[in-house]
This record gives C-alpha cells, sequence and structure tokens, in this order.
C-alpha cells in the first residue's frame, strides 16, 4: 500500500499505485500472474535446458577431440562391410592420420539368465574406447590383451536393463551374446550426446573387434574413427580419407563426418528445436496474456467511476491508458520474475536428473523479463485503450 | 469567466431526438457565487457538464476565462479541467485505497508536479478545510461532511477559476449540509473562486447570490439576491 510516495518521480507513482491496485484484488491477480509465470517458466526453462545441452555437446567433442573424423561405410549388397585392414592401414597411407578404430555395430541377441534381448554390439580394438571418449564407471576397459578373450564392457543402460533380481549385470558376472558367453569387465559412465549417432553406447555392449564378425554372425567394419595431427584441417582430412577409402573400396559407400560438420548438423536441429520450444512457451504466454487482459478489463469495468473521476480532475486519455498499461506490466512482469525464477529451478532439476552440469544462461534473463513485459504491453493495450476511451459523464454514473 | 452563448445539446435516443437544452445563453463573473436550480429532468446536469467541458454542446459556444473551448481536443479539455476547474460531487467520488491526502493532492498528479510538492500543497489544503489531523486516514474512516471537505480541498489544490459543485449536499444532513455551505462561502470569499452550484434545493439556492432557474432546457430565470443565512432546520 502506498502511505507517503517513496519517490518523486511520476513513473514510481503510477507503479505504486499500479501494486495497490493489483493487492487490493489478490487472488484475481495471483490467478492471472499463473498463466505468465508458467508461460515464462517454460521459456526460460526450455531456453537453459537448451543452453546446457549445447555446453554437454561441446564439452563430449571436446572429449572426443576435434581433430577426429567418422567414416560410416554402408553396407554392399553382398552384406560384406569395409574390410578393416583399409582403416588399419590409413596412417601410412594418408600423411597426417594418427590413429584409427575400425567399429563394428551389429544387433545380437544378449541375456542374462534372464530373457534375450536384441542389443546393439560393437566390436572395436582398445584404441576405438578412448577415440569415443569413454568414461568408465566400474571394472576396467578393454585392453589389447582381451583380442581373443570373451570379455565385454556394457553401457550404463544396458546394464540396468541387464540386471535381474538376484543377478546384477556388474563386472564378474557372465552374459551370453549370441551364442557365446561373455564376461563383463566394465560398465561405462552414462554418455549423454553422442559423437557418433549411429552407436548409442549406453545402450551397447562392446566387445574385442576380433570376436565381433563371429559372436553376432555379420560380417565387417561399417565405422571408423580416425585422429588426425591437430595441426590440419578437418575438411581437407575429410576429403583425403574419404578419396582413399573410396578407391580402396569402391563398393562401399564411404561417408566421412568431422565434427565441425556434426556441429553444424546439431546447430541446425537445434534451430528447429529452438522454434518449436519457443512456439509453445509463446503460446503459454499468450493464454496467459488473454488471462491478464481478462482481468484487466475486469478492473476497468470496476473502476468505471474512478476513471470518470480522474478525468474530471484533469487526467488525459493518454494518463488513463498509461495507468492501466502500467498496471498490466507491473502484473506480467511480476509474473516475469516468478516465472523466470521456477524456470531456473525446473532446469537446475532437470541438469541434476540427467547428470548435467548446471549453468545459467544469462541471456534469458533479459529474454523472460522482456517476454512478459511484452505481453503486458500487448495485453494490456486493448482495456487500457477501452478504459482511456470511456465517457466520463457515463463513467461518473456508473455503480 | 465563463460564457454560455446559445448552448443546444440534443440527444438521440434510438430515432429520436431528444433536445435537453434549448439555446442556454449565460454569463458568469468572476468570484460569484451562484445557484443554478431546476428539477430533475430539467437539463441542469447537462448544463453542469458542459461547463465543465465533460460534455459537448450539440451547438453554441463554452467560453472560460475567454478561451474557446469548442475546437478543444480531448487533452485539451482535460489540461483546461484541470488547470481551470475544481469538481465537488454529490457522492464525494474519493478514492478508497488513497489517503485523504493522496486524494486531495491526484489533481496535482496529472500536473506532473513531484510528490513532495504535492503532499506540501495537499497538507495545505486539508489545514484550510480544518481536516488536518485526518491526512493520513483513508477516505473510509471519515464522516460524509470530512469527505466532502476533503472532496472541496481536492477540487481547490490546483487553484482553479471556478468550481464546480453538483448537489454537494445532497447526501449529507442538514447541520453538516449548513457546514459545508459555509465553507464553500468562505473560500468564495477568502480565494476569489467562482463557485457553481447545481441543487434541486431551494434552501440551498436561497443562500446563494445568484440564483439561475433552469426549466425544459431553458433559463426560466437569472436573478441577483440577498444571499439568506443559513437555515439551520
Amino acid at each position: 500500500m502506498i502511505r507517503g510516495l517513496p519517490s518523486k518521480s511520476a513513473i514510481t507513482h503510477l507503479v505504486s499505485e499500479a501494486v495497490s491496485n493489483l493487492l487490493a484484488h489478490k487472488q484475481r491477480t495471483l490467478l492471472a500472474l499463473l498463466g505468465i509465470v508458467i508461460g515464462t517458466a517454460s521459456v526460460i526453462a526450455m531456453l537453459s535446458i537448451g543452453h546446457m545441452a549445447q555446453l554437454e555437446a561441446i564439452g563430449m567433442f571436446r572429449a572426443v577431440g576435434v581433430n577426429t573424423l567418422l567414416v560410416n561405410a554402408g553396407q554392399t549388397q553382398l552384406g560384406i562391410g569395409l574390410d578393416p585392414s583399409l582403416i588399419t592401414i590409413l596412417p601410412e597411407r594418408v600423411s597426417g592420420v594418427t590413429l584409427t578404430a575400425p567399429i563394428a555395430i551389429a544387433q545380437a541377441p544378449v541375456a542374462n539368465f534372464g530373457p534375450e534381448t536384441n542389443i546393439v554390439v560393437a566390436g572395436l580394438p582398445p584404441a576405438g574406447q578412448s577415440l569415443l571418449g569413454l568414461g568408465l564407471g566400474e571394472g576396467r576397459l578393454l585392453t589389447s590383451f582381451d583380442t581373443n578373450n570373451h570379455v565385454a564392457v556394457i553401457g550404463a543402460e544396458v546394464a540396468i536393463k541387464l540386471s535381474t533380481p538376484g543377478r546384477p549385470a556388474v563386472p564378474g558376472q557372465t552374459l551370453r551374446v549370441g551364442k557365446y558367453v561373455y564376461t563383463i569387465v566394465g560398465i561405462l559412465k552414462p554418455v549423454t550426446l553422442s559423437f557418433m549417432t549411429a552407436l548409442d553406447v549406453n545402450n551397447a555392449v562392446l566387445i574385442p573387434l576380433s570376436l565381433s564378425a563371429g559372436t553376432t554372425g555379420q560380417s565387417g567394419v561399417n565405422a571408423a574413427f580416425i585422429r588426425f595431427d591437430p595441426t590440419l584441417d578437418a575438411d581437407d582430412m575429410s576429403r583425403r580419407v574419404t578419396e582413399d577409402l573410396t578407391r580402396q573400396a569402391p563398393e562401399n559407400s564411404i561417408n566421412v563426418q568431422s565434427p565441425k560438420q556434426l556441429i553444424a548438423a546439431m546447430k541446425k536441429q537445434k534451430a528447429v528445436q529452438s522454434q518449436l520450444l519457443a512456439a509453445i512457451g509463446g503460446i503459454s504466454l499468450l493464454v496467459g496474456g488473454i488471462g491478464v487482459m481478462n482481468v484487466m478489463l475486469m478492473s476497468v469495468m470496476e473502476r468505471k467511476r474512478e476513471i470518470g473521476l480522474r478525468m474530471a480532475i484533469g487526467a488525459a486519455p493518454k494518463d488513463i491508458q498509461g495507468m492501466f498499461l502500467t498496471e498490466a506490466v507491473v502484473l506480467t512482469l511480476t509474473g516475469g520474475v516468478i516465472g523466470i525464477a521456477l524456470g531456473l529451478v525446473i532446469s537446475f532439476v532437470a541438469a541434476s536428473l540427467w547428470a548435467w552440469e548446471f549453468s545459467l544462461a544469462l541471456y534469458t534473463l533479459p529474454v523472460g523479463l522482456g517476454l512478459s513485459a511484452f505481453a503486458g504491453i500487448v495485453f494490456g493495450f486493448f482495456p487500457a485503450l477501452k478504459a482511456s476511451h470511456l465517457n466520463p459523464i457515463e463513467a461518473l454514473r456508473a455503480d | 469567466m465563463l460564457s454560455l452563448k446559445g448552448i443546444s445539446k440534443i440527444y438521440e435516443v434510438g430515432s429520436e431526438r431528444v433536445s435537453v437544452l434549448n439555446g442556454v445563453t449565460l454569463d458568469i463573473q468572476a468570484r460569484e457565487f451562484c445557484a443554478i436550480v431546476g428539477p430533475s429532468g430539467s437539463g441542469k446536469s447537462t448544463l453542469m457538464n458542459i461547463m465543465g467541458l465533460l460534455d459537448r454542446p450539440t451547438s453554441g459556444k463554452v467560453l472560460i476565462d475567454g478561451e474557446d473551448m469548442g475546437a478543444a481536443s480531448a487533452d485539451d479539455t482535460a489540461a483546461a479541467r484541470n488547470r481551470l476547474l475544481g469538481f465537488v460531487f454529490q457522492s464525494f467520488e474519493l478514492l478508497p485505497r488513497l489517503t485523504v491526502w493522496e486524494n486531495v493532492a491526484l489533481p496535482l498528479h496529472y500536473r506532473r508536479l513531484d510528490s513532495v510538492t504535492r503532499k506540501r500543497l495537499a497538507l495545505e489544503m486539508l489545514g484550510m478545510v480544518g481536516l488536518s489531523d485526518r491526512a493520513y486516514h483513508r477516505p473510509s474512516e471519515l464522516s460524509g461532511g470530512q469527505r466532502q471537505r476533503v472532496a472541496i480541498a481536492r477540487a481547490l489544490i490546483g487553484q482553479p477559476k471556478i468550481i464546480l459543485a453538483d448537489e454537494p449536499t445532497g447526501s449529507l444532513d442538514s447541520v453538516t449540509a449548513a457546514q459545508i455551505m459555509d465553507l464553500f462561502k468562505t473560500l468564495n470569499a477568502q480565494t476569489s473562486v467562482t463557485v457553481i452550484m447545481i441543487t434541486h434545493d431551494q434552501g440551498i439556492a436561497a443562500q446563494c447570490r445568484r440564483r439561475i432557474d433552469i426549466l425544459d432546457g431553458r433559463i426560466v430565470g437569472d436573478l441577483t439576491q440577498a444571499p439568506a443565512d443559513c437555515a439551520h432546520d
């Protein structure tokens, strides 16, 4: 309430009057706020979750290294993949290539004494694990001594999926992969975003490359990681590797991707996502704004006499308009501030749920405030205009 | 001070044209204290609204302090109301959420005065109407007579040329009404503000120096009289 105006400026006067008018109808004000709070909160949550997802992605690329290429080799008509030796000899054939890891991705029935499930089984040399930037949760990774050992490293979600009561899928336990029994030696940390979209390591069983064809019954390497000298250009490397592999294995369709390309593709996807999220936030704000307009129209109806009186003592139409517009903006800005706080809480909870590092995207704060103020101006405009067009005589006669 | 020249007001109700004022011509000088008297439906309220720049005549001219208000825009009439006129209503029209001094200071807000000056002048005005001790109360905490004093203080704070009072004692008991009339007379004498009072109360009209009778949209009587003393019942 305003007992003794706090400031000299007319704006403060307008704002404090708006606040006291809004406080006079607490319940209605709160209900009108709700829509704006939800709208702003969803926009803020979406923006900051998107922001954190991007940071995670960047972090993931950092783990993999930007001097890495991903090769996807389509199968031939005969169903034969790439010859792994074509990949392993790349350092000799293409200058600048320092490390390679052919990967054979296939599906195979996997069981832990329980029912069988079809799970992605990836055969890869030990170097492939570091090239994928995999983190170890428990146990150990595959090593060069495992070439002929039936051992497996399993993804975090596979570990949960395959665990049965009394028989958790932990290092030391055995699994049946195809017709073979493998010993689990390690469980991977959850990976949020994979550089290699073809292989979701959370849902994969990793085994030595040498055993993969026999185990899955599907021959051939269909992907590879290639690391190159970081001083060289990724696009140039990508072109040279493509040329060499196409020449060596013309029957396969070779597709080489660099992190740069993937980031560009992801940005494109992100843009689509952002548009979708913006649409959802926009709809919430629209609904909230209509609520605000409704409340403001009610307020104008109820305060006709006050409007008439103010006009009689010298308020110009623009003064009346300004008064109601201020009230609408104060209302939506309050909703916006609460919405921003709520949106940040939501994104914090989401971050801790997905084991992301919480990061505040500072640009979301002005965006949230701007959006809610904009909603106030847009949806407060019509009620304010209506108030300013009232006939003072009729307004003074209203009850 | 206030000149009405051939004022007519015609309302269109459906296809019917209702003539409320028919060529009213009237001159009111500075410092006058006059009553416009008529039964309900006589057109006196419409006349007051036109004098108060709240309504526009269908034809005729309104001049206040020599200014022709016919062509004034909504912003101009608002400014003129703020600068030249003060309104007092039958039902006080105080804003319940504001304190007494804030109500009194309200016209100055539309003059873009800062809050310190507004408050200072409002407290001065409250002193003039004898309500200094009620400055921080809400209107709901005051009696009817006190509320009308607040309204009078609000009407005077902008140092207007004319106070337009529409049945200012209509909601008050006779004792309080007499006190309010006394206040109007005192203010008229002290501040030289012109007072125009709309009433159907013959007792009130008798206390005014000039009495203008209106019937069916025409002035039917205009006489200057020796004002009767306050009739305390």
